[in-house]
């Protein structure tokens, strides 16, 4: 835990000072002033409907002496609203667990799984890997330098579709006694309807070829740079499939991930790993408690 | 496109139209909703800010004339500043005259610089160049079979030197390849790097200090939230650039990262990059985005890419039949092509003034091209010159070859047919032929 705090705390060290500082201006004028705080969410990708939310029940909820007043209130009106379950990252080892990853292009879903595979591999899963991206050119080949790297099983075939390729390792899965298969689906845009149909073909497969002895999860990947576009994306993935959990990627650079907390507390989803860096351990499990703490303290 | 930001800025306009003159209060509403519009397009919330305090100053101070409705008034206000905000002015891509051009991207991880450079050599070479793309992506795993691969599928050399990790060399050694090959146009794609980590930033600014790029392009996910405005100042500060590139545009992003990455560093869009075929490349017009921003429709670039893509040729002959009524199954199937050619559907639909929000919703699927070509193509000569003889068991052979179904053959010989006699009455009642209305032009 001590890791993922000060991980956290490197990562989120601009903005943290940048909250702290701009909450201090607030109480420099000694009353508070509501338009700088406002200032402060928007710029973390918090949205405007859910930053006035936020503003609006402060406003309601408290009286404040002081900074130390205020930003408890703040940290405990966020800590409220966030999913804070997320044991469905806590994998039973004693039984087959299937993933499946997606998202729009770009947001880092190769590259999660790489780092996914190296943190299961240490809880001691025995792992295989599916190629579903049978689109971007070298998609399987990136897929498979991670998989050497984690010396890992990959199941890939370019001549099949997408769904064939997931069914087959499904039945791998079953038959070599897998404890978990990830899914590596290809990035696509959610307003692609021919895209989202695919993927949900894909998710059918693999729904109807397990039993109620394996687990199946569908895992969303949002790029942590993204705004308020990232409230589209979950909307139009989860019309065409189920999400149980989120994964915000690229929160080593200055972006807060804002957007992707909005959509976890609009939706009661839980966040379940932030990734960090590139490196196959830059993947920390969400805490909430830290999270908001390093976004306010 | 950024039809969602339009639809917006369209009902809060519609709050001010009809009023008789522009005044403090009623303005203010129409402002606190702009405000709205831009920061949910995810423009910088000081960008938004500033913008608006722009317009307002200009609205106030402005005498309503008759003729023109307070609404009007401040579109013209908002559309002027937008314009402003973008760019003034379209931006080409600068190419060194008389001898080798190179272009440098740049950008964070996933932004889709990869696709773009692919993109761009393909768009380049349509300009006969003869381009070189540089594998200079030595991190992400399989980032050089991916350039590879790309490149194989244009048909354009790409340079790697896989046992190299120094993309430094790589760029420079490219450079000396390309001109030893009678190569005249360099596309480095290097590696996406974040804006924060100092060593990769300096590995960008020597290998633009190396190679000298003749421009340098920052490519941005469209996507992307408030921190633009951040990853687009580190970039410029540390290694600079020469314009921007904006990816993924076929999503539904609001795009108001243009408007911010525009308003804190003073470099234009280039390129507008859609859709993951290797041809939805568009450049960049900040009037034409302004005006789309603001409902008026982009006829002008649909109009022009018809242009550039019916060969002139073609066209008076296709009219010429049209006016005889000539027009046959072949003849449809060659302006399919070129519709084809032209992008999809859904960018050209969203490009004609009206319907951009219309279609929104709509299913325009492009893959019912392919189905009518497929259809078409199990056609003997004599079938698609003379559709009046597919009778029963022709349209089974057709259905059967093309991997249809009957009702789908049945569906497109109909609506040939109603093409036919909506080309008849055309021909009736104007004597002049114009391209049919692409509403009409319903496939599925």
């Amino acid at each position: 835990m001590n890791i993922f705090k000060n991980l956290l705390k490197e990562t989120f060290a601009k903005t943290k000072d940048n909250i702290k500082s701009s909450i201090k201006s607030i109480f420099g004028d000694t009353k508070i002033n509501f338009e700088d705080l406002e200032e402060i969410l928007l710029k973390s990708d918090f949205g405007l409907e859910f930053t006035e939310q936020i503003i609006n029940e402060l406003k309601k909820t408290s009286n404040f002496n002081d900074e130390k007043d205020f930003n408890n209130s703040l940290k405990y009106l966020l800590l409220n609203k966030i999913n804070k379950n997320n044991s469905n990252a806590d994998l039973d080892i004693n039984k087959l667990t299937i993933i499946q990853i997606f998202g729009v292009n770009g947001s880092g879903k190769t590259t999660t799984i790489g780092k996914l595979t190296n943190y299961y591999i240490s809880k001691g899963f025995k792992i295989l890997i599916a190629s579903c991206d049978t689109f971007r050119a070298a998609a399987n080949e990136q897929l498979k330098k991670w998989a050497t790297l984690n010396e890992t099983k990959i199941i890939e075939d370019f001549s099949k579709d997408p769904a064939s390729v997931a069914f087959e390792a499904v039945k791998t899965a079953k038959n070599e006694k897998y404890n978990l298969l990830f899914i590596d689906t290809a990035g696509r845009l959610h307003t692609n309807k021919n895209l989202m149909l695919e993927l949900q073909k894909i998710d059918n497969v693999i729904t109807k070829s397990i039993d109620e002895n394996i687990l199946k999860l569908n895992w969303l990947i949002v790029d942590g740079n993204s705004g308020q576009n990232a409230n589209k994306q979950y909307e139009e993935f989860s019309k065409f499939v189920k999400i149980d959990g989120l994964i915000i990627t690229k929160l080593d650079g200055t972006s807060k991930g804002g957007s992707v907390f909005q959509i976890a507390v609009n939706n009661n989803k839980p966040i379940l790993f932030l990734g960090i860096g590139e490196k196959k351990d830059n993947l920390v499990k969400f805490n909430p408690e830290d999270y908001i703490n390093s976004l306010l303290e | 496109m950024l039809d969602e930001l339009t639809e917006k800025l369209e009902k809060a306009l519609k709050k001010i139209t009809g009023q008789g003159k522009i005044t403090e209060s009623n303005i203010s509403e129409t402002l606190r909703e702009i405000r709205r519009v831009l920061l949910d397009a995810d423009v910088n919330y000081k960008v938004a800010k500033d913008f608006i305090e722009k317009v307002k100053e200009k609205s106030l101070g402005q005498e309503v004339i008759n003729s023109v409705t307070p609404g009007q008034l401040i579109t013209k206000i908002i559309y002027d500043e937008l314009v402003e905000l973008l760019g003034n002015q379209s931006s080409e891509l600068e190419v060194n005259p008389n001898g080798l051009t190179t272009i440098m991207l740049i950008g964070l991880q996933g932004s889709g610089k990869t696709t773009f450079s692919a993109k761009l050599a393909k768009y380049l070479k349509n300009k006969k160049q003869n381009v070189l793309l540089v594998a200079a992506d030595v991190y992400r795993p399989a980032a050089r079979s991916q350039l590879k691969i790309l490149g194989s599928q244009i048909n354009v050399p790409v340079f790697s030197i896989d046992e190299s990790n120094d993309p430094v060399t790589i760029s420079v050694e490219s450079l000396k390849y390309a001109k030893e090959n009678g190569l005249n146009t360099v596309i480095i794609d290097t590696a996406g790097r974040l804006h924060v980590d100092d060593e990769m930033m300096i590995e960008a600014a020597k290998i633009k200090e190396r190679v000298k790029p003749t421009q340098t392009l920052f490519v941005v996910d469209s996507m992307t939230g408030q921190d633009a405005v951040n990853s687009a100042k580190a970039f410029h500060e540390k290694v600079d650039f020469d314009g921007v590139v904006l990816t993924k545009m076929d999503g539904d992003s609001r795009g108001g990262c243009i408007l911010s990455i525009r308003a804190i560093v003073d470099r234009p869009v280039k390129f507008v990059s859609l859709g993951e075929k290797l041809d939805s490349l568009e450049l960049f017009y900040p009037d034409r985005m302004a005006s789309r921003i603001l409902g008026k429709g982009d006829i002008v670039s649909l109009v022009e890419k018809a242009q550039a893509q019916f060969d002139e040729k073609e066209a008076e002959d296709l009219e010429k039949k049209f006016r005889e009524n000539k027009f046959d199954l072949d003849d449809f199937l060659k302006q399919i092509k070129m519709i084809k050619k032209m992008g999809s559907l859904k960018s050209l639909l969203g490009m004609i003034p009206g319907i951009g929000s219309q279609i929104k919703n709509a299913d325009v699927d492009d893959k019912q091209l392919i189905v009518v070509e497929s259809i078409i193509q199990s056609m003997t000569k004599q079938e698609r010159a003379n559709p009046k003889i597919l009778n029963g068991s022709r349209r089974k052979r057709i259905a059967r070859g093309s991997g249809n179904t009957i009702q789908d053959v049945n569906r497109l010989i109909k609506q040939f047919e109603q093409m036919q006699q909506m080309m008849k009455m055309l021909n009736k009642n104007s004597g002049k032929f114009n391209l049919p209305n692409m509403k009409n032009f319903r496939i599925n």
